[in-house]
C-alpha cells in the first residue's frame, strides 16, 4: 500500500484512488464542481488543483491517482507521494478559477433559487478573491427552455458538464451537449430533441450553481428556509429514499437521499414532482355519512363509529362475521395494513380480507447505469401481502359479487383515488361500505362512511419495497385533512368493537408485526433507520 | 329659635362649606400640580381638557369611578377597604378647627328661617379651647391609614413603605409639636382663633424664623410629599403603601394626600401668618366687606404655601432614608429643642420689659 | 486616559445645611415655571392652536395640530419602492425576512408579468406575488432595509400610524406601495400628508 503524506498528515491508502477521493475520506475538503462520485471524471473545472511533490505543475486532484513510487523515486526514503492542499501556490490558483469561473457569471443570487446551496457561492466566499477586477460587461445569454420539465439559466453555467455526463452515462439518451467556443460555450439540447428523459429532474440536482432548475420549484421557496424530513417515494415499488423539503405545511420539493443498495443517489421525473398528486387533492376533511335521503352529510367521528359498530353488529347477528370483509391496500404502511388485519381476524373474527392494488399495467425500464423504474407502481404491495396473507382482492371481490359479503371495510390511499375497474357495480351491493381514504374521490363519495386519513407526508409508518426493504417515512408537514391519522381511525374503530383493544403508536405497531409476520423478525423503527432494513434472505426464500 | 338649634344649623352650613372647598380645592390643586409641575420641566402639561384644562380633574376622577375595583385575592380583605377611609377621613377632619375667616358680629340680626341671632358666627368650623392639640391628634391618625393599607396589601413593597412612613412620622412629629410649642410660648393659648386673634395683636410668629422653618419642613414631611415621600418612592418601591389599590380606593388615598396638603398649608397660614389677618388693616371696620376681604386673604395664603408645597416637590430630590433620619434626630430635633429655649427666654425677657 | 479627581467636601457646613443649595435648585425650577407659565397662563383658551408658544420655550408638541418632522434617518413606517416603470423593485429574495429578527415578513414569489421583456436579466424575472409585513411584530431595527439587494424596502419617517384590528396592522404590497407615493420625496410631515388607509 502506498504510503503518502497529505498536508503533512501520513496516510496508507489504496493505491488506484484519487487524491479527491483519499481527501474526502481523511476529512478535508478540496473544492471541485465537475467531479461527481457517481459520474466520469472530466477534470476540467481545474478548481480542485493541489500540489504533488514532483510534479511540475499543479495536479487536478479529481483525476491523480495515488500510484507506488519505485524504491529510488521514494520522497524522504519513505513516502510514495506528498501532497499539499494549502501551499501559496493552491490557494493563489484557486483564486484565479473563481475569477474566471465568475467572469460572466451574473450576480443574481437574490433571484436565482440555487442561492444557499450553490456551491459557486460557497467557494466564492471560501477561496474565491472577494471582488472583480474585469472591467468589461458579461457576455449576455438568455434563459432556456431544455425541456418540459428543466430550465437553463445560460449565463449562470460554469460549463463543469455534469449534465452531459449525466445524460450521456447514467441515462444512455445523449440529450445534451456543449456548443460553441470560449466565451460562447453554452449547454444544448439537440435540434428537435427536448431533454425529457424520465430521470431529467436529477441535472437540476447535480448542477452545482443555479443553471438548471427544475420549472417546479422555480420561485417556490428559498432554500435555506425549506425544512427536510427523510421519507420514501411512494411513485413505485422500488422506495427511492428522498428527503421532502418543505415550507409551511406545504411541500414544495423532493430531492433524492441517497442509499447504495436503492437508489444511489438518483430518483426518477415521475417520483421527484409526484407529491402534487398527493398534495393536491380534495381531501376528506370530515368524516362524513349518507344520510337517510341518500345525500353526503359531514358528521363527526364519534357518531359515524358508533353508527357503524351498531349496523355491523345488526349485520353480524344476522349473517355470522363471515359476511363482513376486509380490504387492506398497497398504499397503505405495514402497520394500517396490519391493524386491519388484527381487525378481521381478532376482534371481528373475520378472515375475508383481501389486498386492493392497482393492476401493473407498465413495463420496468431500465437505464444505462442500472436505475430502474418499476412498473408496479404501489409501494408497498410485498409488505401488504405479506401482512394481509393476500395477494389480491378477487375473493373478497367474488364474495361480494354473490351476496356472501354485506359489510365492507376499505382502505384507501391509491393516488387518483377513485374505483378500481369492477369495484364501482360492485359495491353497490353492499350493505354497509366504510373507507378510510385521504382524498375525496368517487370511492368515499359513494361510501356510506367515509372516515378521512392522513396521506403519507403527515404520517409516520413503513413500506417494503420490492427488493423486500423495510424503510421508514416521517412525518413532515401537519394534517391538511383530517385531524386523526388512518392508524388512529383504525384504532378508534377496534376499540369500539372491542374495548380491551391497547392502542398503539406506529412505533409500537411494527414491533407487533416483528413479533407475529415472520418477515419481520427482529425489526423496529430504530433497527431500520435511515436507510431501511433488508427481510432476511432465506425466510423471503422459503415463502 | 334657641341657641342650641342655631348654633347645629350654622355648625352643618360650616361643616358643608369647609368639605366642599376641601374636595374642591383637591381637584384645582391637583391641575395646580400636574401644570406647574409641566411648567418647570418646559412641558405644557394636561390642557385639552375644557377650558384650558380645568377639567382634567374631574375627568381623572369619573375615569377612577368607573374602573374595575380590583381586589387582590392574597389581601386581608377588611383592612384593605378600611385603610383609604383611615387616610382620607383624619385629612378632611383636621379642617375643622382652621378659622377662615373674622367673627361676624350678627348677635342679635335677623335672618330668614333662623330668626334673632343670639351669637356671633365664627368663621371655624369648631372653636375648641385645644384646637392645635386637636390638630396633632388628627394629623397623626393618617398614619394609621398608611400602615395598614401597607399591610394588607401582603406585598413586601407595600408593608417597606408603611414601616417607612411610620417611621418617618414618629421622628418628625418630635420637632414639629416642639415648634408648635413655640407657637403656644407666644400665644399663650392652644385655640386657634385666640393664635390668630394674638398675631393681630402683636405680630405675625414668621418673625420666629427657625420656628416657622422648622415647622415647614416638618409638615413636608407629615404629609409624606418631595423630598420626604420615602413610602411611596417609586424607584425604589413601585408605589409604596398604594401599589396595589385601584379604582377609587387610590383616588382616595390621592385625595387623602391633597387634602392634607390644603390643611397643612392653612395651618401654616394660621400659625405663623395670622391667619386671616391683613397687616396694618382693620377688617372690623369694613363690616362685611373686611370679612369677605379677610377670608380671600386667607386663600390667598394658603394657596402661596400650595404652591410651595408643589415648587419644592418638583425641585428637590428626595432623601435617602438615612439621610433621612440624619436630617430628623441630629439636625432638626436639637434645633427645635433650641429654638422652644430661646423662643422662651425671649418671651420671658419681653413679658419683663414691658411690665 | 487619565482620571479626572474630584474632591467633595462632604463634611463642609455649607453641605450640611443643605439651604444653599436647595435655594438654587428652587430658583432653577421657578425659572422655567416663569418662563412657560407665564406664556401658558393668559394663552391657556388659545393653547388649544398650535404654536402659540415658541417651540425653543417648551417641549411639549400639539400633536394633532402640530406635528414632529423626524429626523432624516428615523426608522417608522416600511415602504415598497417602485422603478421608473411604476413597477415594483422588489425581487422576492427573501433577503429582508430572512434577516428580520422579529420575523414579520412573509412573502411569496413567482414570475413576474413583464419577465419576458427581459429575456437577460433574470433580476426582472421574479417579484413577489405576496408581500406582507406585520406592523405589530416589527421592532424597526431597519436590517431589512440593510439587507434589500435592490433598495426595495425602505423604512420611512411616518410614525404616526395605527389600526383598530390586527388584520389591518399587516401592510401589504397594496399599502406599502400607497406608503412609497406618499413619501417618495421625503415630505410627509412638511406638507401635511396623512394615511388614507383602512383602518
Amino acid at each position: 500500500m502506498p504510503k503518502i503524506k497529505l498536508d503533512g498528515k501520513i496516510l496508507e491508502v489504496e493505491a488506484g484512488k484519487t487524491i479527491l477521493q483519499v481527501a474526502a475520506e481523511n476529512g478535508k475538503e478540496i473544492p471541485h464542481y465537475c467531479y461527481h462520485p457517481k459520474l466520469s471524471i472530466a477534470g476540467n473545472c481545474r478548481m480542485c488543483l493541489v500540489e504533488v511533490q514532483g510534479m511540475p505543475k499543479l495536479q487536478t486532484a479529481c483525476s491523480t491517482p495515488i500510484g507506488n513510487a519505485p524504491p529510488h523515486r521514494k520522497i524522504d526514503e519513505e513516502f510514495d507521494m506528498v501532497i499539499s492542499t494549502k501551499t501559496e501556490e493552491v490557494v493563489e490558483s484557486q483564486k484565479s478559477i473563481m475569477e474566471f469561473l465568475l467572469l460572466n457569471h451574473p450576480l443574481d443570487c437574490p433571484v436565482c433559487d440555487q442561492a444557499g446551496e450553490c456551491k459557486l457561492q460557497d467557494y466564492s466566499y471560501d477561496y474565491g478573491r472577494g471582488f472583480r477586477r474585469a472591467i468589461e460587461d458579461k457576455t449576455p445569454k438568455p434563459k432556456k427552455d431544455l425541456g418540459p420539465n428543466i430550465s437553463l439559466y445560460t449565463q449562470r453555467c460554469i460549463l463543469c458538464s455534469r449534465c452531459v455526463r449525466f445524460c450521456d452515462e447514467i441515462v444512455g439518451e445523449h440529450e445534451l451537449a456543449i456548443a460553441n467556443r470560449g466565451h460562447k460555450d453554452e449547454i444544448v439540447t439537440y435540434p428537435g430533441k427536448p431533454l425529457k428523459n424520465r430521470l431529467s429532474g436529477n441535472v437540476a440536482d447535480i448542477c452545482p450553481v443555479g443553471a438548471l432548475v427544475t420549472k417546479d420549484f422555480l420561485f417556490s421557496a428559498r432554500v435555506w428556509n425549506l425544512k427536510h424530513t427523510k421519507s420514501v417515494c411512494t411513485g413505485c415499488s422500488a422506495g427511492c429514499n428522498i428527503e421532502v423539503a418543505h415550507l409551511d405545511d406545504k411541500v414544495k420539493r423532493f430531492k433524492p437521499r441517497e442509499n447504495e443498495e436503492v437508489n444511489e443517489v438518483w430518483i426518477c421525473d415521475d417520483g421527484r414532482f409526484g407529491y402534487h398528486a398527493i398534495q393536491e387533492v380534495e381531501r376528506v376533511k370530515k368524516p362524513r355519512k349518507i344520510d337517510a335521503n341518500g345525500n353526503q352529510v359531514d358528521t363527526n367521528l364519534r357518531d359515524a363509529i358508533s353508527e357503524i359498530v351498531e349496523k355491523v353488529s345488526q349485520v353480524k347477528k344476522v349473517w355470522r362475521a363471515k359476511s363482513i370483509g376486509f380490504l387492506g391496500s398497497a398504499h397503505a404502511s405495514n402497520e394500517e395494513n396490519f391493524l386491519l388485519n388484527k381487525f378481521a381476524n381478532k376482534i371481528i373474527g373475520s378472515h375475508n380480507v383481501g389486498l386492493r392494488a392497482p393492476e401493473i399495467t407498465e413495463d420496468e425500464v431500465e437505464f444505462k447505469a442500472g436505475f430502474k423504474i418499476y412498473g408496479d407502481k404501489t409501494p408497498n404491495r410485498k409488505g401488504a401481502s405479506q401482512i394481509l396473507k393476500a395477494e389480491n382482492a378477487y375473493q373478497v371481490y367474488n364474495k361480494i359479487k354473490h351476496g356472501e359479503i354485506k359489510v365492507l371495510f376499505v382502505l384507501g390511499g391509491i393516488p387518483e383515488g377513485g374505483f378500481l375497474p369492477e369495484e364501482e357495480e360492485l359495491f353497490k351491493k353492499l350493505d354497509l361500505l366504510v373507507v378510510i381514504d385521504y382524498q375525496d374521490s368517487d370511492l368515499t363519495k359513494s361510501a356510506h362512511y367515509a372516515l378521512g386519513g392522513k396521506n403519507y407526508f403527515e404520517k409516520q409508518g413503513t413500506f417494503t419495497n420490492v427488493q423486500g426493504r423495510v424503510q421508514r417515512f416521517s412525518q413532515a408537514v401537519s394534517s391538511q385533512g383530517s385531524f386523526l391519522s388512518d392508524i388512529e381511525i383504525l384504532q378508534e374503530l377496534m376499540t369500539a368493537f372491542d374495548s380491551h383493544w391497547k392502542e398503539m403508536m406506529p412505533s409500537e405497531i411494527l414491533i407487533q408485526i416483528a413479533k407475529e409476520v415472520k418477515e419481520y423478525k427482529g425489526m423496529s423503527l430504530f433497527k431500520i433507520g435511515d436507510l431501511g432494513m433488508l427481510q432476511p434472505q432465506e425466510v423471503l426464500e422459503t415463502v | 329659635m334657641d341657641i342650641a338649634t342655631q348654633n347645629l344649623i350654622f355648625s352643618v352650613l360650616k361643616v358643608a362649606l369647609v368639605i366642599k372647598v376641601l374636595l374642591l380645592g383637591v381637584t384645582m390643586v391637583i391641575l395646580a400640580e400636574r401644570r406647574f409641575s409641566a411648567f418647570m420641566q418646559d412641558r405644557l402639561g394636561p390642557n385639552r381638557t375644557f377650558y384650558g384644562g380645568l377639567g382634567q380633574s374631574f375627568a381623572d376622577g369619573i375615569k377612577l369611578i368607573l374602573k374595575e375595583d380590583v381586589i387582590p385575592t392574597h389581601v386581608d380583605k377588611l383592612t384593605y377597604m378600611i385603610a383609604p377611609i383611615v387616610m382620607m377621613t383624619p385629612a378632611l377632619m383636621t379642617g375643622a378647627v382652621i378659622p377662615f375667616g373674622p367673627t361676624i358680629p350678627i348677635a342679635g340680626i335677623s335672618l330668614p328661617f333662623i330668626g334673632e341671632n343670639l351669637t356671633p358666627l365664627v368663621l371655624q368650623v369648631a372653636d375648641i379651647n385645644v384646637g392645635l392639640l386637636y390638630f396633632v391628634a388628627i394629623a397623626s391618625i393618617g398614619v394609621y391609614g398608611i400602615v395598614m393599607g401597607g399591610w394588607a396589601q401582603n406585598n413586601k413593597y407595600s408593608l417597606l413603605g408603611a414601616l417607612r412612613a411610620s417611621a418617618q412620622m414618629v421622628s418628625y412629629e418630635l420637632p414639629m409639636g416642639l415648634a408648635l410649642v413655640t407657637v403656644v410660648l407666644m400665644s399663650g393659648s392652644l385655640s386657634m382663633n385666640e393664635i390668630v386673634a394674638h398675631q393681630q395683636e402683636t405680630f405675625w410668629y414668621v418673625l420666629n424664623f427657625p420656628a416657622f422653618m422648622i415647622f415647614l419642613i416638618t409638615i413636608f414631611a407629615e404629609t409624606n410629599r418631595l423630598p420626604f415621600d420615602l413610602a411611596e418612592c417609586e424607584q425604589e418601591l413601585v408605589a409604596g403603601y398604594h401599589t396595589e389599590y385601584s379604582s377609587m380606593k387610590f383616588g382616595m388615598f390621592l385625595l387623602a394626600e391633597y387634602g392634607n396638603i390644603i390643611t397643612s398649608s392653612a395651618l401654616v397660614v394660621t400659625l405663623f401668618f395670622g391667619g386671616w389677618d391683613i397687616p396694618f388693616v382693620d377688617e372690623s371696620a369694613l363690616g362685611l366687606f373686611g370679612v369677605i376681604l379677610s377670608m380671600s386673604v386667607f386663600g390667598l395664603k394658603t394657596s402661596i404655601f400650595i404652591f410651595i408645597f408643589i415648587w419644592v416637590r418638583w425641585s428637590l430630590p428626595r432623601f435617602r432614608y438615612d439621610q433621612l433620619m440624619n436630617v430628623s434626630w441630629k439636625g432638626i430635633l436639637p434645633l427645635s429643642i433650641l429654638t422652644v429655649v430661646g423662643t422662651a427666654v425671649i418671651m420671658v425677657l419681653l413679658k419683663n420689659f414691658y411690665h | 486616559m487619565a482620571t479626572k479627581k474630584v474632591s467633595i467636601n462632604v463634611k463642609s457646613v455649607k453641605n450640611d445645611l443643605y439651604l444653599v443649595e436647595v435655594f438654587r435648585g428652587l430658583m432653577l425650577t421657578l425659572k422655567h415655571f416663569m418662563k412657560i407659565g407665564a406664556h401658558a397662563a393668559y394663552q391657556a383658551p388659545l393653547e388649544r392652536r398650535a404654536g402659540k408658544i415658541s417651540t425653543n420655550k417648551r417641549a411639549t408638541i400639539q400633536y394633532p395640530e402640530e406635528k414632529w418632522v423626524p429626523y432624516e434617518k428615523y426608522r417608522g413606517l416600511h415602504r415598497l419602492n417602485k422603478d421608473e416603470q411604476d413597477r415594483t423593485k422588489c425581487v422576492a429574495c427573501e433577503m429582508c425576512s430572512t434577516a428580520c429578527p422579529a420575523d414579520c415578513i412573509s412573502i411569496e414569489a413567482e414570475r413576474s408579468p413583464w419577465a419576458d421583456e427581459y429575456p437577460n436579466d433574470p433580476k426582472k424575472e421574479k417579484h413577489p406575488k405576496k408581500y406582507e409585513i406585520d406592523i405589530l411584530r416589527c421592532i424597526f431595527c431597519g436590517f431589512c432595509e440593510e439587507a434589500c439587494p435592490c433598495e426595495a424596502i425602505e423604512l420611512t419617517e411616518i410614525y404616526d400610524f395605527s389600526a383598530y384590528s390586527r388584520e389591518n396592522a399587516i401592510y401589504d404590497k397594496e399599502k406599502l406601495e400607497i406608503v412609497y407615493e406618499l413619501t417618495k420625496d421625503g415630505k410627509y410631515y412638511q406638507e401635511g400628508r396623512s394615511l388614507d388607509l383602512e383602518f
